[in-house]
């Protein structure tokens, strides 16, 4: 038979309590911080798989805010492109009637005249479009207007992007070159259209089979048969043809106003075709913003799962602890206290 | 002349008992004593004489005051006791890494960085918004500060580590000193004056056993009661009446500029061979395997990261252009190698100094141009580490899913070792320790064997008094 000494049932009372006062202090630290894991050890692989969903969720919340301000630019350059096909048609309004009635008067000319100049005036305004201090239509160069009031092009072809998704980008700009210029395919997005801005090349850029040559990299001026090939490629200046209306008004050429006639019908169908493309920009972000707003569902449902603590199961777990260490110093109360010297009075 | 001895047998017998009654009282004054060994006397009967044809007793005779130890539980609680010391302080050691690394999933590296790429992302939005860029520059400073914040925590544990080492080996030396003082009074007292020198005995295993949570021992008992200690490569600490002292230098190490070695001190007072990398047990072999085996490790990664970071945004970085057309510029200043990088990063003066110089486009003075910022968001992904295999938030969990595993088996160990010391202690309490029900038996017993002994004492003058008074006529 094993002695049983004093120091013996001390030592043993101390360890249970201090055992049961463990648990509760762990069971204690999940009620107080709500949390499963509160350090690497407590389940080394969740850590790691909740710092992973931390990442996701924080990176998703950047790309949502991403997303709100993209379709905001998108709106503004849409709505902007739509007002610029209401100029559009009532500008090629006025060229039908001046085109098709018989006897104009030249002060009428006039009026008519002064209207699509405040057309032309409306059309470079919106060109200059802007959020902020962010020119919607310049580029890369959106820190100023991208057009001046002759219609001459001071952007870039530069499109700007942002991640909607990790490792997803979509572009929420569009140059100014395509719906003002008709400049439909931008070929070389990194090419530094940049250093070449400025008056001296104003007349340049008027042509967008200029630009698009210039885009391109094709010098003209050693080999200007091949503008030709680009012409074909491009679409057409909205200036130019509301600058050709003008002109044909100011000085009685019913050819000038027919012309335009044309021109403008080409110009709309530009416009609404950009305007589609704008659409399909603002689709896309929209759609990643449904995904994303859903997957941060789904990633915070995981990251509880990962780490939160079953606050039912801790205070269960706690109130079961706390009664084995009432019984525990219940029972060294107990034990403790009798001795055989207790007896010999 | 058979009176007398009754008188004299009474008179051995009170003594004897007295002795008793003493060694109780000694067991009952130390029940909470550590390291104390119960005491008891050994009674045996005093050699008989002849008394013609009978053979008589001549009464109680105390043999020696021993005590009750077992001596195989005490062999094994030393060896348990440097496990036990090498596992506590690697415990200590765990727990206060995952206290600095375990806020990593709120506040640490990686969620600093994760700012600091979601910064990068809202200014190409608006590459050239002044408060965006200030936003930047602030993460910037944020994930630099936990760096240099964890690499001073780091530091710190190697400073601290090396005072524990410095306390220990001077500990160390007092206990192997105290083990040499306590072996001559036990040989003295032993061989010389013949009796056990059980206080003293106990204070050695008590010694042997502080000693050995600091330092695994091998220990031999000589012939004369003394013991020699030795330890595993680094040789003699005791032998009969020399204790072999440890000293402590700060010198260059393998893992650290300079650190905390333990050498030997030779007779003559000079230090004698490195013997640090040789202990591996008890609490120094837990502090120096957590001093030169984990904190270099965990120090290695943090500096790989910091190096890694610095080095792929300055790379990006420098082919952007700032919105005043600046260009070459480091994100980061980071002199030197992945040694020390963590400590050494730091926000570069360009971009400390001047907010426009953050690179945002790659094409100069396009202020909308958000292509280094996109280029420089995308690091975010960058495989650069392990081979290609892990980005900077892979690099880093899983050295803390390391730590974690590393922590969870270290405190897991500590515990079965806990365990087990408990049931050794158990056994030794079972054998050594004081039970007061017990003493106060014994004390009974001895009181009534001293009354016993008064009466016949007492007898025995009555009976004396009846013989005087013979010649009374």
């Amino acid at each position: 038979m094993a002695r049983v000494t004093e120091g013996l049932l001390y030592k043993k009372a101390d360890r249970a309590m201090s055992r049961t006062r463990n648990k509760m202090l762990a069971n204690q630290e999940q009620a107080i911080s709500g949390k499963r894991i509160n350090r690497p050890s407590d389940d080394p692989q969740g850590m790691m798989r909740s710092i992973g969903l931390k990442q996701k969720v924080s990176r998703n919340e950047q790309a949502l805010k991403n997303m709100e301000l993209a379709n905001s630019y998108l709106n503004v350059t849409d709505s902007s492109l739509g007002e610029l096909t209401s100029v559009l048609s009532r500008a090629k309004e006025l060229a039908v009637q001046m085109s098709s009635a018989t006897n104009q008067s030249p002060d009428s000319m006039k009026a008519v005249q002064s209207e699509v100049k405040e057309l032309f005036f409306q059309a470079v305004q919106l060109s200059n479009a802007r959020i902020g201090e962010h020119y919607v239509f310049a580029g890369y160069q959106s820190d100023h207007p991208p057009f001046d009031v002759d219609g001459n092009y001071y952007g870039d072809a530069g499109a700007i992007e942002i991640e909607v998704q990790p490792g997803q980008r979509v572009q929420f700009n569009m140059p100014g070159l395509r719906p003002f210029m008709g400049v439909e395919e931008i070929p070389n997005k990194n090419k530094d259209l940049g250093a070449s801005r400025g008056p001296t090349i104003d007349s340049e850029f008027a042509d967008p089979a200029m630009v698009l040559a210039h885009n391109q990299g094709v010098d003209l001026e050693e080999n200007p048969e091949a503008l030709a090939g680009f012409r074909n490629n491009t679409g057409v200046n909205i200036f130019t043809a509301l600058r050709t209306l003008s002109d044909g008004l100011g000085s009685h050429k019913k050819e000038l106003i027919n012309e335009s006639l044309e021109t403008l019908d080409q110009a709309m169908s530009q416009v609404s075709s950009a305007r589609a493309t704008v659409g399909a920009l603002q689709n896309s972000v929209i759609a990643n913003r449904d995904l994303v707003e859903s997957q941060q569902v789904t990633s915070k449902t995981l990251l509880s799962n990962v780490e939160d603590a079953d606050l039912e199961q801790v205070y269960s777990d706690l109130a079961r602890n706390e009664s084995l260490l009432k019984a525990t110093l219940d029972s060294n109360k107990k034990l403790l206290m009798p001795s055989l010297l207790d007896f010999l009075r | 002349m058979s009176i007398n001895r009754v008188l004299s047998q009474g008179k051995g017998a009170m003594a004897a008992n007295q002795l008793g009654l003493a060694t109780s009282s000694h067991n009952v004054a130390n029940a909470n004593t550590k390291g104390y060994s119960r005491q008891r006397v050994d009674f045996e009967t005093n050699n008989p004489v002849t008394n013609g044809r009978h053979r008589l007793g001549t009464g109680v005779l105390v043999g020696k005051v021993s005590r009750t130890t077992n001596h195989f539980v005490n062999k094994r609680l030393e060896g348990e006791s440097s496990e036990l010391g090498k596992y506590g302080a690697m415990n200590e050691t765990y727990v206060q890494l995952e206290a600095d690394l375990g806020s990593e999933s709120e506040s640490g590296v990686t969620s600093r960085m994760a700012d600091f790429f979601n910064d990068l992302r809202s200014l190409a939005t608006e590459p050239s918004s002044i408060p965006l860029r200030s936003a930047i520059r602030e993460s910037a400073e944020s994930v630099v500060g936990r760096f240099k914040n964890i690499s001073s925590n780091l530091k710190t544990m190697v400073t601290d580590f090396d005072r524990r080492i410095e306390t220990s080996v001077m500990e160390v030396n007092s206990l192997t000193s105290k083990v040499r003082e306590l072996n001559q009074r036990i040989v003295d007292t032993e061989v010389n004056q013949g009796s056990y020198a059980n206080d003293e005995r106990d204070k050695r295993d008590l010694a042997i056993r502080d000693l050995s949570k600091i330092l695994a021992v091998d220990v031999t008992e000589l012939d004369n009661g003394a013991i020699a200690v030795s330890s595993k490569r680094i040789g003699v600490l005791v032998d009969l009446s020399t204790n072999y002292q440890l000293t402590t230098t700060r010198e260059e190490s393998e893992f650290h500029d300079t650190a905390v070695q333990i050498r030997t001190l030779e007779a003559d007072g000079s230090i004698g061979k490195d013997v640090t990398r040789h202990i591996t047990s008890g609490q120094l072999g837990g502090i120096l395997e957590s001093r030169d085996k984990v904190l270099p490790g965990i120090k290695n990664r943090i500096d790989t990261l910091a190096y890694g970071f610095a080095n792929s945004l300055n790379s990006v970085h420098q082919q952007g252009y700032g919105l005043s057309g600046q260009t070459g510029n480091n994100f980061f200043d980071l002199e030197g190698g992945v040694k020390d990088a963590a400590s050494l990063i730091k926000v570069s003066d360009s971009v400390r100094n001047d907010l426009s110089s953050i690179a945002a486009g790659e094409q100069k003075g396009a202020k909308g141009d958000n292509r280094s910022l996109l280029a420089l968001a995308d690091l975010q992904d960058a495989k650069i580490f392990e081979n290609g295999e892990a980005n900077f938030t892979d690099y880093l969990t899983s050295m803390i899913g390391n730590v974690g595993v590393e922590s969870r088996s270290v405190s897991d160990t500590l515990d079965t070792q806990i365990g087990v010391m408990n049931q050794l202690e158990t056994l030794r309490e079972e054998a050594s320790g004081v039970s007061l029900d017990e003493e106060a038996v014994d004390m009974l017993k001895f009181k009534k064997a001293f009354d016993a002994t008064a009466k016949l004492i007492q007898v025995a003058d009555s009976m004396m008094e009846t013989v005087l008074s013979l010649k009374r006529f």
